[in-house]
């Protein structure tokens, strides 16, 4: 376990290094002079050169490359154009709200997605589940901003006073209303992944209650209820368990639109606002800590499955099926 | 008339030992896209204890559905009806779910034709084999579970110590089919054992060791078993007696000494004409023609008489013959030579 | 058996080699003809057809029909839904319908560029990764496509905008205009898609005999590209062309709905969401409801199109329904198929 965790580890190295030099790349190809935005377009000449000299702008592109890189790995992210502030500051002071909307849309996710599956694959092709087969294809087709717009539209105009519908509170600040006001953000991230993962379970589900183990099991007479709980559904939860891995990837990714909607104060919206001014040195921090973010989550996603999978787990690599 | 006589060559036909499993007019049927396609039709078996019965035909003939339906393991919309079903003197039609699934493992149980796949690979071979325990095996506690298992594994030619927790994908095909055996075999009151082409996935040395140990437990146990296989050798090797099914219907029932000497229907003749001979005669083999029609295609003859090499005219198309008996020793033919005078020539052309 | 329905043909007589080989190359199997019949005939494919259809027209003919000058302003701002103004008007008086006319145009136009761009990078990437698989033009390739989905679209999508946008470009004597690079970016967000499709379509293709078959005549990788391999794993690029074209619409209306793709006064369904945004709580549905509605449904068209083409086409995905004759998946295809033994025990579980 720990050798494939530090292998898995290890092979992130350079998909981070990839990340880092596309970020790199972006950040230097993006519209304007750096030393002229961090100035600003009033400066007299010699704050511009001084800008310029401090920025390394004049130096090959790999040294600043690798001076940009090596205090990335000391943990400088950049100083914002906007208001000279570190921009790990920045997503540290944003991060708290994005990662509470994303764990509660996962939670909402598997509490609804994985039961409605299971059920649709118990009842196949029987009313049950032709209703839910329908639920969550129109889930998938509508858009999680789509949704927001609508719930900003029940909540804020058709019954208002229900739900907060704008603005986020601190978890540490009032615990209660906090949840309140990210519940609706949650609902419409998780919407269109919930009719997702359903999908993935039916049929994950059917394929597992086909296999000759479901049979043999039935053949010696344990109990219907047994062979679905613990035969079936951790065999079946395997394939959902790595598209729950993908999809908080995209969680954080998707909050952009949803907190810009709902006004919530999280790194979707910095990325939002920070692009809106071409504060780049922010935007590009911010994406490239996401994409970091990503990676690893995958990782977790590979162990995770390890885990579950006794045959990756035991560590057994012979050709044999 | 055919060429059975009197024929006391299988001494343990004493009519006289009551069936512990019999099964008449069993019909089975699957929905497909909406409409129900029967699978199995006129179904009837009867073993006694001690008894293998062979139950043989190709792919798709409808002999597993008609163990999993005698199991009681198909599940709606699958449907099985039957006149009856009777498991040493009890019919397991009037059977609660919970009661029949009592049975399961119980007094009746199964083993599959892929064991890597009988096996729930997110589990060790202990824990399923514990769970087993637990339903049939009130007489043991919780901690004599592990020796039990031991020694029912013993009894299969494993060493198991050390093993229980390991997971199915580090045995071999051949170690978890003989576990399966196990498994299937743990409860005291077992009586019957359906094998449902237990050997097919298995190479040819371990199908050997596999048979011996179904052979070992019948003659220690006296358990009946019916064996599902395409595989004319094994039956020769294994059975007392024989089923025939073709296209989901039974086609012929004879005892096995007859069934390879004396073979009733033309299916049977030309099954067994399909066997390569070895060493081989220099022949080129004989091949049937055709394939299994589609349990939807609607027939109004015999089922066979497209592939039939004896086909006698045209009562073969138009009316479908029934199980005629062949002597009275309880053989059967479903063909319409056994009824006419006629002698079978299928059966002078194809005994090698 | 009693029922005596007269059906002519009492065995199907099935072809063995048919039967039995799930025919890997089977794009070949010259019913391309047939494929919008058979389409057709299915109950959801043919909706998803309708659906198609209507989209098209909507792009190519809906703006001829707007009875307002989509950019006028209006004396009647903010005015629900009437026979003036069949989806009211905003909030400086345009009338939405005529805006929903042109914005339908943009954005299909953009999803359609988008997935071009997409599938034809993407796929001319993934083969050139899998025709030297392990290799490092293949690591780097596919490492370089992991970095792109990482990072967060949305974001990437207006960065990419700005990148190209810098200088004015044009092909040939046609400037490009600002939507168009907005169907770019999108375009190369979508490429790693189709890469990795066909990377895997090409390395599952190229153990197929008839690849090794054509390497032993000594045949050139370029030619086993081109002729051999592009044909046969065209088809899961197609089904996926069909999810593309979904992912396009909802990238391009969340990109412009956030104000960073397509630009006022351009309409897109993502930008008439945009105008509706700060409306909502005042109560103005209309400017919500029908863009929504608009995407909602281009989305689900695309996906039902996309399941349906998967079934009529992908070899694999068929192939893989045959395999687990344990029936995860319903057999769709209903006129040819015999009910087999295997089939129908298949379809009980």
């Amino acid at each position: 376990m720990l050798r494939m965790t530090l292998s898995r580890l290890a092979s992130a190295v350079p998909v981070l290094i990839l990340i880092s030099m596309v970020s790199f790349a972006l950040l230097r190809l993006s519209p304007g002079d750096p030393a002229l935005l961090s100035v600003g377009m009033e400066a007299p000449a010699e704050a511009l050169a001084k800008a310029r000299a401090e920025m390394r702008l004049d130096d090959p592109i790999w040294t600043q490359y690798w001076a940009w890189m090596t205090d990335m790995v000391r943990g400088d992210l950049g100083t914002s154009y906007s208001d000279k502030a570190p921009v790990t500051e920045a997503i540290a002071d944003r991060l708290p709200a994005t990662l509470q909307l994303a764990v509660m849309a996962l939670l909402l996710i598997v509490l609804i997605g994985v039961p409605l599956g299971v059920l649709s694959a118990l009842r196949a092709n029987r009313l049950t589940d032709q209703i839910i087969r329908v639920g969550s294809l129109a889930g998938i087709s509508v858009p999680n901003f789509v949704v927001a717009l609508f719930l900003v539209l029940a909540f804020g105009w058709w019954f208002p006073g229900i739900m907060p519908y704008q603005g986020y509170v601190a978890l540490g600040d009032d615990l209660l209303l906090s949840l309140k006001t990210t519940l609706l953000p949650a609902i419409a991230l998780a919407a269109p992944q919930i009719g997702l993962v359903a999908r993935l379970t039916r049929s994950s589900m059917l394929e597992v209650l086909g296999q000759d183990y479901v049979s043999a099991a039935r053949a010696m007479g344990v109990r219907e209820r047994v062979i679905i709980w613990k035969d079936t559904l951790r065999n079946a939860l395997l394939p959902v368990v790595t598209v729950l891995g993908v999809q908080t990837g995209f969680l954080l990714g998707g909050s952009v639109v949803v907190e810009t909607v709902f006004g919530i104060p999280g790194l979707g919206r910095l990325l939002v606002e920070s692009f809106t001014i071409r504060d780049y040195p922010v935007t590009i921090g911010v994406m490239m800590f996401i994409a970091a973010v990503f990676v690893f989550i995958n990782i977790v996603v590979d162990l995770l499955y390890g885990v579950i999978n006794p045959r990756i787990r035991v560590g057994y690599a012979s050709g044999k099926e | 008339m055919s060429t059975t006589t009197t024929d006391g060559a299988t001494a343990d036909a004493a009519p006289a030992v009551p069936e512990v499993l019999r099964v008449t007019g069993l019909q089975t049927s699957y929905q497909f896209r909406g409409t129900p396609v029967p699978a199995v039709q006129e179904f009837s078996l009867s073993v006694r204890p001690g008894e293998i019965v062979g139950l043989v035909g190709e792919s798709g003939s409808g002999k597993s559905t008609a163990l999993k339906s005698i199991l009681g393991m198909l599940r709606p919309p699958a449907e099985v009806v039957a006149d009856e079903i009777v498991l040493d003197g009890r019919d397991l039609r009037g059977l609660s779910a919970d009661e029949a699934r009592r049975v399961r493992g119980g007094e009746m149980s199964m083993i599959f034709q892929d064991p890597i796949n009988s096996f729930n690979p997110a589990w060790t071979i202990g824990s399923q084999f514990r769970r087993v325990l637990a339903l049939h095996r009130p007489d043991l506690r919780r901690k004599e579970y592990d020796a039990e298992i031991i020694r029912l594994l013993r009894g299969v030619g494993i060493d198991g110590n050390g093993k229980l927790d390991s997971y199915p994908f580090q045995f071999s095909q051949g170690q978890l089919q003989r576990i399966m055996i196990a498994v299937a075999c743990a409860s005291k009151d077992l009586k019957v054992l359906l094998a449902d082409e237990p050997t097919t996935s298995l190479d040819v040395t371990i199908e050997a060791q596999v048979l011996d140990l179904l052979r070992t437990l019948r003659a220690e146990r006296g358990l009946a078993m019916v064996l599902v296989t395409h595989d004319l050798s094994v039956v020769a090797e294994m059975c007392d007696k024989v089923v025939v099914m073709y296209a989901g219907r039974i086609v012929e029932v004879a005892d096995v000494f007859d069934l390879f000497e004396r073979p009733q229907h033309p299916y049977t003749a030309q099954l067994l004409r399909a066997i390569p001979g070895f060493p081989h005669d220099g022949e080129r083999l004989y091949a049937m023609r055709g394939a299994v029609p589609g349990l939807d295609a609607q027939i109004r003859g015999c089922r066979f008489a497209d592939r039939c090499d004896a086909k006698l005219g045209s009562i073969c198309d138009t009316q479908a013959p029934d199980l005629y008996p062949v002597g009275d020793q309880g053989a059967r033919a479903a063909c319409h030579r056994v009824v006419t005078d006629l002698p079978t020539p299928t059966v002078q052309e194809t005994s090698r | 058996m009693s029922t005596s329905i007269p059906t002519p043909p009492a065995v199907e007589p099935r072809d063995p080699g048919a039967a039995t080989t799930p025919a890997p190359a089977s794009v070949h199997r010259a019913d391309e003809v047939g494929l919008l019949r058979r389409l057709a005939s299915n109950k959801l494919s043919l909706i998803s057809l309708i659906g198609v259809v209507f989209f098209l027209l909507l792009a190519l003919v809906g703006p001829f029909f707007s009875p307002h000058d989509p950019a006028a302003l209006g004396d009647d701002p903010m005015a629900a839904p009437s026979s003036t103004y069949w989806m009211g008007t905003d909030s400086v008086g345009r009338d939405v319908f005529s805006r929903f006319l042109h914005g339908s145009r943009v954005s299909i136009l953009v999803g359609f560029v988008a997935v071009v761009f997409a599938l034809v990078v993407g796929t001319a990437l993934g083969m050139l990764a899998g025709m030297r698989s392990g290799k490092w033009r293949d690591s780097v390739i596919m490492r370089l496509m992991d970095v792109i989905l990482a990072f967060p679209l949305l974001v990437l999508v207006p960065v990419i905008t700005g990148i190209i946008g810098q200088r004015d470009l044009s092909l040939g004597p046609i400037p490009i205009g600002p939507e168009v690079l907005v169907a770019v970016a999108i375009g190369i967000v979508l490429v790693p898609v189709f890469a990795r499709i066909a990377r895997a379509s090409v390395l599952a293709e190229m153990r197929e005999d008839y690849v090794m078959a054509v390497r032993s005549f000594g045949g050139r990788s370029r030619d086993i590209l081109l002729r051999n391999l592009l044909p046969n794993i065209a088809a899961p690029l197609v089904v996926q062309a069909a999810f593309g074209l979904a992912m396009a619409i909802t990238v391009e209306a969340a990109v412009s709905f956030l104000g960073l793709g397509v630009q006022p006064p351009g309409a897109s369904w993502g930008t008439l969401l945009a105008d509706a945004r700060q409306y909502v709580t005042l109560g103005a549905w209309w400017l919500v409801v029908f863009p929504s509605i608009a995407i909602a449904l281009f989305v689900l068209v695309f996906n039902l199109l996309g399941d349906q083409l998967r079934d009529e086409l992908d070899p694999r995905a068929k192939t893989a329904m045959k395999k687990r004759s344990g029936g995860s998946r319903r057999a769709r295809r209903g006129a040819v198929a015999a009910a087999t033994p295997e089939r129908v025990e298949g379809e009980q579980r």
